[in-house]
């Protein structure tokens, strides 16, 4: 499907550039193309403009270069991609690149990434128009990249959640079955029967998640925020003493949201487990609200671990973990963050993440108050 | 002879284009060896390894045009002063990318050992402010800024600090008994690579500087080692009299 859209664009692509340069050039040579007939017809110099603004509306970049003079014409798409930039002198070079081995081989195409920070990919795609004209086309395909790299990681990482206890069990049952010693035999049972709780955790989330998608709610109202706060806290306090963690609440505003109360608390929870589950003992995790006029937000602090920035964008994708070796070790399913992120939109408001490695991470959620729920002065 | 300017003038604003995607690959070559670094991407490492030899034979090229245009040019004032800084600032970029390959070579070092994460979360930071600086040492250069490259010195500075808390917290790790000393000498001297790129792009703010104004920062220290060594003469001429 693709491929047949590129094709099109690349022919109209090539038509409208050989009609502007039949214009301003004139026909230089070799055989006769279509193009030259079109400049025959002798088009006005109206024709050309709209020829140039219609190149503006194509969804890739385009840049026509001829030999002896510098690239002549360069689309909107282009002319944003390709500039001062660092990032667009590493395209431009590219494109000068392409046009030389175009100009010396016909065809070509190409793909680059550029390291950023963020990481972008490029195509690019050439075609020679006549002796000395060549046509480069350059396409951002960044998000179709990340997209894919979601897909597969997305597969990969469901393989590996599910059939890590499934493989477990299957190797345990199998060990059960020849072992004589009772003591063993149990050890093996209670392992059996943590796997499968963490099998119906999976399950569990994924349903959770599912139903939070849909965006499905029975139970939609006002929700004072400080409350859901405290609820959270009390549900993890024994959680976070086990572990020799501090939690820490500040800030308690009492605002109200419209929203799922429950939904609200899984999310909430969800972040507060992770801080805990990352944090070292002897450390804190701090849960401050802050009220504004229009606005509810409410950060979760830890000390622990961190996250790279890199991986700030990936961590509310399902089953996708920073350190996958460390995932046994953590526990979990690999859906809490996604669900949080899914939560938060369906109360339209925004999570944001600050934190680097070895710094500890703050997720600091966003929820929008209803006008009518605010209590300041109109002016 | 306008023509003759004209035609020099314009491969002058060739050769400033070519330092200007020296300076981008640089920019590149920085992110691209910390990943590697913090990744283990041995693939990665090679090659930028290798992609090291094509900065190296731009570097080459850009000074040899540099030297033609000395030679049979005879430039003066901002375009000798061009000219020459241009060389200079060519050595700058190379020897950074030098550098970005040197972190890919302790990270091969270092391949399989496990890095705390607060080194991590160190070096990514000491990795995005020397890309920073490389970034703004080229703008400047690129836009004729003098006041921007003036500032990338003091940019330097948060680098710097970056670089001695890395150091510090190298010891610290080892002293938990989180890192072998071999990890920890090669961490160390990663982290120099890192200090050392935010050095040279202070150093291609320096040679903007002197494009666009004539000075140096080293002007300065320069005068001041004159006046000194004339004080010092002037007492010894005053004893022996």
């Amino acid at each position: 499907m693709m491929t047949a859209v590129w094709i099109v664009v690349c022919s109209l692509v090539g038509v409208l550039i050989g009609t502007i340069i039949a214009k301003k050039y004139g026909a230089q040579g070799g055989a006769v193309s279509p193009l030259q007939t079109v400049a025959t017809e002798a088009p006005t110099p109206v024709v050309d403009a709209q020829l140039l603004s219609a190149f503006d509306f194509l969804p890739i970049g385009v840049v026509i270069s001829r030999t002896g003079s510098n690239n002549l014409l360069r689309n909107k798409i282009a002319r944003e991609i390709t500039g001062v930039r660092h990032v667009d002198v590493l395209v431009d070079e590219a494109v000068e690149v392409l046009v030389k081995e175009t100009l010396a081989a016909g065809e070509q195409s190409k793909s680059f990434q550029v390291a950023g920070p963020p990481v972008r990919y490029f195509n690019l795609h050439s075609q020679k128009l006549d002796d000395v004209g060549v046509v480069v086309t350059i396409e951002d395909t960044t998000d179709r990249v990340r997209i894919d790299t979601v897909r597969t990681d997305f597969v990969a990482n469901l393989s590996h959640e599910l059939k890590t206890p499934i493989g477990g069990i299957a190797a345990l049952g199998d060990t059960m079955m020849d072992e004589t010693d009772p003591l063993v035999i149990r050890q093996l049972a209670e392992r059996i029967v943590r796997e499968s709780f963490r099998m119906a955790g999976i399950v569990d989330d994924l349903l959770d998640l599912s139903r939070i998608e849909f965006g499905s709610s029975s139970e939609w109202g006002r929700v004072n925020i400080s409350n859901v706060v405290r609820e959270v806290v009390a549900l993890l306090k024994d959680n976070a003493h086990r572990r020799n963690v501090e939690l820490l609440i500040s800030g308690q505003s009492d605002a109200e949201v419209l929203g799922d109360r429950s939904q609200l608390v899984s999310a909430f929870s969800n972040l507060v487990e992770n801080a805990i589950k990352y944090s070292e003992p002897n450390h804190s995790v701090k849960i401050v609200e802050t009220a504004a006029q229009d606005f509810v937000s409410v950060a979760v602090v830890d000390q622990g671990l961190g996250i790279a920035p890199k991986d700030h964008e990936r961590i509310f994708e399902r089953f996708y973990r920073v350190d996958r070796a460390r995932s046994r070790s953590t526990g979990g399913t690999g859906l809490g963050l996604s669900i949080v992120k899914h939560v938060v939109d369906n109360h339209g408001g925004k999570i944001e993440v600050h934190s680097h490695e070895g710094e500890g991470a703050t997720f600091t959620v966003v929820l929008p108050r209803p006008k009518e729920m605010t209590h300041e002065p109109a002016n | 002879m306008d023509e003759l300017r004209k035609t020099f003038h314009q491969e002058l604003d060739h050769i400033r284009d070519q330092v200007i995607r020296l300076g981008a690959s640089v920019i590149e070559a920085v992110p691209r060896a910390t990943s590697v670094l913090l990744s283990g991407d041995l693939e990665g490492a090679d090659y930028l390894v290798q992609s090291d030899d094509e900065i190296d034979a731009r570097a080459v090229e850009i000074e040899d045009q540099c030297f033609r245009h000395l030679a049979l040019q005879a430039p003066v004032a901002g375009d000798l002063r061009q000219l020459v800084s241009i060389i200079k600032i060519t050595g700058e970029l190379e020897r950074s990318a030098d550098l970005a390959v040197n972190i890919c070579k302790g990270a091969r070092r270092i391949y399989g050992h496990d890095i705390d994460p607060v080194l991590r979360g160190l070096i990514t930071k000491m990795s995005e402010q020397a890309q920073q600086l490389f970034i703004s040492a080229t703008d400047a250069f690129e836009t004729s800024d003098a006041a921007k490259a003036a500032a990338i010195d003091d940019m330097d500075s948060f680098l710097d600090g970056l670089h001695r808390q890395f150091i510090q917290e190298i010891f610290e790790c080892h002293a938990r008994g989180k890192m072998d000393v071999q990890v920890a000498v090669q961490l160390a001297i990663i982290g120099r690579f890192y200090e050392r790129i935010g050095d040279h792009a202070v150093n291609v703010g320096e040679r903007t500087q002197f494009i666009l104004t004539g000075f140096v920062p080293e002007h300065r220290g320069a005068a001041r080692f004159k006046a000194r060594h004339a004080n010092d003469s002037q007492s010894s001429t005053d004893l022996t009299a």
